[in-house]
């Protein structure tokens, strides 16, 4: 007799240890949920922005570098000086990010560089014609296939109504022209023209002087809608001036200077110096291996530096 | 009338019977409650598979937009190198899953499915194109840039 009483319960045992396994079973899923709470409360890894972060500073700081060297050629080789700056550039940002073990890295060994000629006045109060006054309409180079940072810096007092200094660009088969005048309510403006497009106005600014970035925006300041050089030429173009005579002040204009162009010197001061007119080897662009690694991320490319150069070239 | 006549007294009484009723009784409340709990359990398990499969899938999505980004800000014809890596679990509430690129539709969405139960999630990409269509068993990825397309790969 007590040996059968000491069985009795053993459904009720069972089954309490088979409702306690659930609870435990419950309690581990819901260990689950907790977790996936506290994964997806956790912050985004910032590496991407980060990577895009350097490869813009590298561009820009680069491209800075670029200009400065291409202005002031005592700085050294531009070469040397860009490898200074790829090397510079990687100091810092390595140091920035060491703790979180990134890499950031500008490899001087992948630079390398596509010349170019700057061509160039700088005597502001001279008229767009060419060396000695010969001639007012006459091309500054041929076989064109790239242009950057085209900037002039216009007088309203040279420029006039009716007879209009132009820029033009001879392509294959259609020809791009910029007019810069003096429109009816006396403002310097700029219009565009081309075999395609008839004669269109794009900005224009009431003041003594205005600069405008050819290949940029157009009028520095203003909202030149649309605007874009050379938007209908796809081939190799030459550059001319049409009406050098009826406007003055200074124009920088950097062209790409590694295939068949032709830089018309004859029409330039040709030395470089404290001549006001003048004409020089530049670095047109630049390429280099960018590289931002960190544990969980990886991003190496090729960057190019052109600065002010038209976003679609 | 006493307890003790009582104890003694097994007239009107089958003990067959009683036992067996007695189990009967037991075993369905018994198997109720374990009915009852295993389902419950079943349930927690295919909301909590849900729910981490729409975290891990959000994660993926993050890592799959941060890599869309980076190659759209990329110049065309630079040639490029970008690895993303995804930490993610190898198993979800005990079970394993596999995650699925679909471009089959306006726009690409991940699937993130599990076998037992069987539980998918989607989850929209919000990219135009750019990404292959594929298929990978859950657990640590990579997004990779291959020949133009971003591809999640196992790492």
């Amino acid at each position: 007799m007590a040996d059968v009483r000491r069985d009795r319960g053993q459904l009720i045992l069972v089954t309490g240890f088979a409702l306690a396994f659930t609870l435990v079973a419950v309690v581990l899923l819901l260990n689950t949920v907790i977790y996936t709470e506290n994964i997806a409360s956790r912050g985004i890894d910032r590496s991407a922005d980060e990577a895009l972060e350097f490869r813009d500073a590298a561009i820009e700081g680069l491209g800075d570098t670029l200009i400065a060297t291409n202005h002031n050629r005592s700085d050294g080789a531009p070469v040397t000086v860009l490898n200074d700056t790829a090397k510079s550039l990687t100091e810092i940002f390595t140091r920035i990010h060491t703790e979180e073990g990134t890499v950031a890295e500008l490899d001087p060994s992948t630079l390398s560089t596509r010349p170019g000629t700057v061509l160039q006045q700088s005597d502001s109060s001279r008229e767009f014609t060419s060396e000695g006054g010969a001639a007012v309409s006459w091309d500054l180079a041929a076989d064109v296939n790239a242009t950057r940072n085209a900037r002039f810096t216009v007088h309203r007092s040279a420029l006039d109504t009716a007879t209009h200094f132009q820029v033009q660009l001879d392509g294959d088969t259609e020809t791009w022209t910029v007019h810069i005048y003096e429109d009816a309510s006396g403002n310097i403006s700029l219009a565009t023209e081309s075999s395609l497009l008839s004669f269109d106005k794009k900005c224009s600014v009431d003041a003594a002087t205005a600069e405008i970035h050819l290949t940029g925006d157009g009028i520095v300041g203003r909202d030149c809608g649309d605007y874009q050089w050379a938007a209908s030429i796809d081939s190799n173009y030459t550059i001319t001036f049409i009406n050098g005579d009826n406007a003055a002040g200074t124009y920088n204009i950097t062209i790409n200077d590694d295939g068949p162009t032709s830089v018309n010197s004859g029409a330039f001061n040709g030395a470089t110096g404290s001549s006001p007119r003048e004409i020089d080897a530049a670095v047109y662009s630049a390429t280099i291996r960018v590289r931002y690694e960190t544990p969980t991320f990886l991003y190496e490319s090729t960057v190019r530096i052109a600065p002010g150069e038209p976003d679609d070239d | 009338m006493t307890d003790t006549t009582f104890r003694g007294d097994d007239r009107g009484v089958s003990t067959t019977i009683s036992y067996v009723l007695n189990l009967t009784l037991a075993a369905i409340l018994v198997s109720g409650l374990l009915f009852a709990a295993g389902s419950v359990v079943e349930n927690e398990r295919e909301s909590a598979i849900r729910e981490e499969l729409d975290v891990i899938g959000q994660r993926i999505a993050i890592s799959i937009h941060q890599a869309n980004r980076t190659v759209a800000t990329t110049p065309d014809g630079a040639a490029t190198t970008l690895r993303v890596q995804v930490d993610a679990p190898t198993r979800v509430a005990g079970s394993g899953y596999t995650v699925s690129v679909d471009t089959s539709g306006t726009e690409p969405v991940l699937h993130l499915t599990t076998e037992d139960p069987e539980v998918t999630v989607t989850v929209p990409l919000s990219i135009e194109d750019g990404i292959s269509a594929g298929s990978v068993t859950g657990g640590p990825l990579v997004v990779v840039l291959d020949g133009g397309d971003l591809e999640v790969r196992e790492q």
